[in-house]
């Protein structure tokens, strides 16, 4: 998976875990939504550990134990490098 | 005001006013007042207050979350098929 589609799966995963919280917000003891919820979470945990552990901090306020200072150097996720303007 | 503290204490929210006064409105009796100024002379001027209904949502299924994302909810039964008609004067 290339750096784009890895940010697309944690898009993915990470809005799937958005939904079942706000779900969960009205429905707390919905054993299955939690479940779901979790299993998304985590899923999406991992997406994240992957995309750090490779192409360096997804968010910019230190809680990621990757490589420090390499943001530096590269474009941030979210600049479009399509569009030549992340480097 | 609320939430004002003394001078030189932690900060204070000011009171920015503009809320509704319900002793203003049309065609209401003070509270209290009933037995008193009833409503005998009723007019409807005013509104009805909007209400609002809908079901309880219940999760039996979700969408993939690629799906879930490119339709804007994870849930089936909350899918609509919103459509750009043209901005407001148009």
């Amino acid at each position: 998976m290339n750096e784009q589609e890895l940010l697309t799966r944690i898009r993915e995963a990470r809005f799937a875990c958005i939904e079942l919280q706000l779900y969960l917000d009205t429905h707390p003891d919905d054993a299955a939504a939690k479940a779901d919820y979790i299993s998304y979470a985590e899923k999406l945990l991992a997406l994240i550990d992957t995309y750090e552990a490779t192409y360096g901090p997804l968010l910019n306020f230190g809680q990621s134990a990757t490589d420090a200072g390499c943001w530096v150097y590269g474009g941030w996720p979210w600049v479009n490098t399509d569009m030549g303007m992340g480097g | 005001m609320q939430n004002t503290y003394a001078a030189g204490s932690a900060c204070c929210f000011e009171d920015r006013g503009g809320g509704v006064d319900p002793t203003a409105a049309d065609n209401t009796v003070l509270a209290g007042a009933v037995s008193t100024a009833g409503c005998g002379t009723e007019t409807a001027t005013g509104c009805k207050l909007a209400t609002a209904y809908f079901p309880f949502q219940v999760y039996k299924a979700g969408y993939c979350p690629a799906e879930a994302l490119r339709l804007g909810t994870l849930f089936p039964e909350l899918v609509s098929d919103y459509t750009f008609q043209g901005g407001c004067n148009s």
